[in-house]
């Protein structure tokens, strides 16, 4: 048995709906799992929220049994301050502050920048 | 073994150089048909890499697996330590458990010893009953018979005193001789007697025929 903590996808077309799941890594993505340790909704909601439900102590116990984590879901369970913030939340946090300094840099430069005349 | 030999010469002609791995395993075109051109030196270029980005990627890594290995290394221990806590705890309660289950056992018997002791002594009462009653019905069933015999007895010594004596056999003679009897009567299928359209003796019983006339000697009463 070689244990897993990953996402198991249900819901319908343009409607994920994840499942936080232990399950053995040979086993199909949505079959019955070990354990159900909680859920992902990764649609906002009515009020901006994107919810997510996890059962940590059950985790621990996982981990503590040799279970593996999927990229994903140790990304999301990284956010949470369960685990240290994955190297992946800190690459997309510095390519976004990349993207608002040239952004801002741009906005600058365009309004520094002289007025152009249009006829002479 | 002709498909090895061409997978052999398409490999010579391959160099080694660029190519690390080319499986002849392909889905739609048999395995003896040699690669295409186009395809055949083909080196795939690898994705572009920020060697920032890969620098800052290689540090988090490193940081980030280190701290996951010391918490995977402490949820290890705590599970090590929680199963024998939890074990020692489940042996405690199991015998503890045990011992309540064995209590409640023993004070559900006493409680159904007392219903069965008293069932049982009901049913010896019965038991006792009945027989006294069989012996009391018994002794009357014998007082009956005794009765009975008594009554026998009785009737014995009675008709033995109408029996012919060496005494009375001469009076007896006459009697019989002067006695008359008339069968004269017509008789329905219950017994009745019917003499001249009238009943004569109604009672059945009455087995002896009509006697018409007394004897003359008073010795020996008449018999009817």
């Amino acid at each position: 048995m070689r244990p897993i903590i990953r996402f198991a996808m249900f819901g319908c077309t343009n409607r994920p709906f994840y499942h936080i799941v232990c399950t053995n890594k040979d086993a199909p993505r949505n079959a019955k799992p070990l354990e159900q340790l909680g859920t992902y909704d990764p649609l906002p909601n009515q009020f901006g929220e994107i919810l997510v439900a996890v059962n940590f102590e059950r985790i621990r116990y996982w981990l503590g049994a040799g279970a593996e984590m999927s990229k994903t879901t140790a990304e999301l369970i990284g956010l949470s301050g369960f685990l240290p913030v994955h190297p992946r939340s800190y690459l997309v946090a510095y390519r976004n502050q990349l993207k608002l300094k040239a952004a801002s840099s741009q906005e600058q430069a365009a309004s520094n920048e002289p007025p152009v005349s249009g006829n002479k | 073994m002709n498909g090895v030999s061409s997978i052999l010469s398409h490999f010579s002609r391959l160099n080694l150089k660029t190519v690390i791995n080319h499986q002849i395993v392909r889905w739609r075109k048999p395995r003896t048909i040699p690669i295409s051109k186009k395809k055949m030196f083909y080196v795939r270029k690898p994705t572009p890499v920020d060697p920032k980005e890969y620098k800052l990627l290689q540090l988090w890594t490193n940081h980030y697996s280190a701290e996951f290995r010391s918490l995977r290394k402490l949820f290890i221990e705590e599970r090590r330590r929680l199963a024998t806590t939890e074990a020692e705890a489940v042996k405690v309660s199991e015998v503890k458990e045990f011992e309540e289950q064995l209590s409640l056992n023993q004070a559900e018997n006493e409680k159904t010893k007392k219903y069965r002791e008293n069932d049982m002594e009901k049913a010896l009462l019965e038991r006792n009953l009945g027989l006294e009653e069989k012996q009391m019905q018994l002794e009357q069933m014998r007082r009956e018979e005794l009765l009975g015999i008594e009554e026998i007895v009785r009737r014995e010594k009675e008709s033995g005193q109408k029996f012919v004596d060496p005494k009375n056999l001469e009076a007896e003679i006459a009697r019989a001789l002067d006695q008359r009897v008339d069968y004269n009567f017509a008789i329905d299928a219950k017994g009745n007697r019917y003499k001249g359209g009238e009943l004569v003796s109604p009672d059945a019983k009455e087995q002896s025929p009509v006697v018409l006339q007394q004897p003359a000697s008073n010795e020996a009463p008449l018999q009817q």
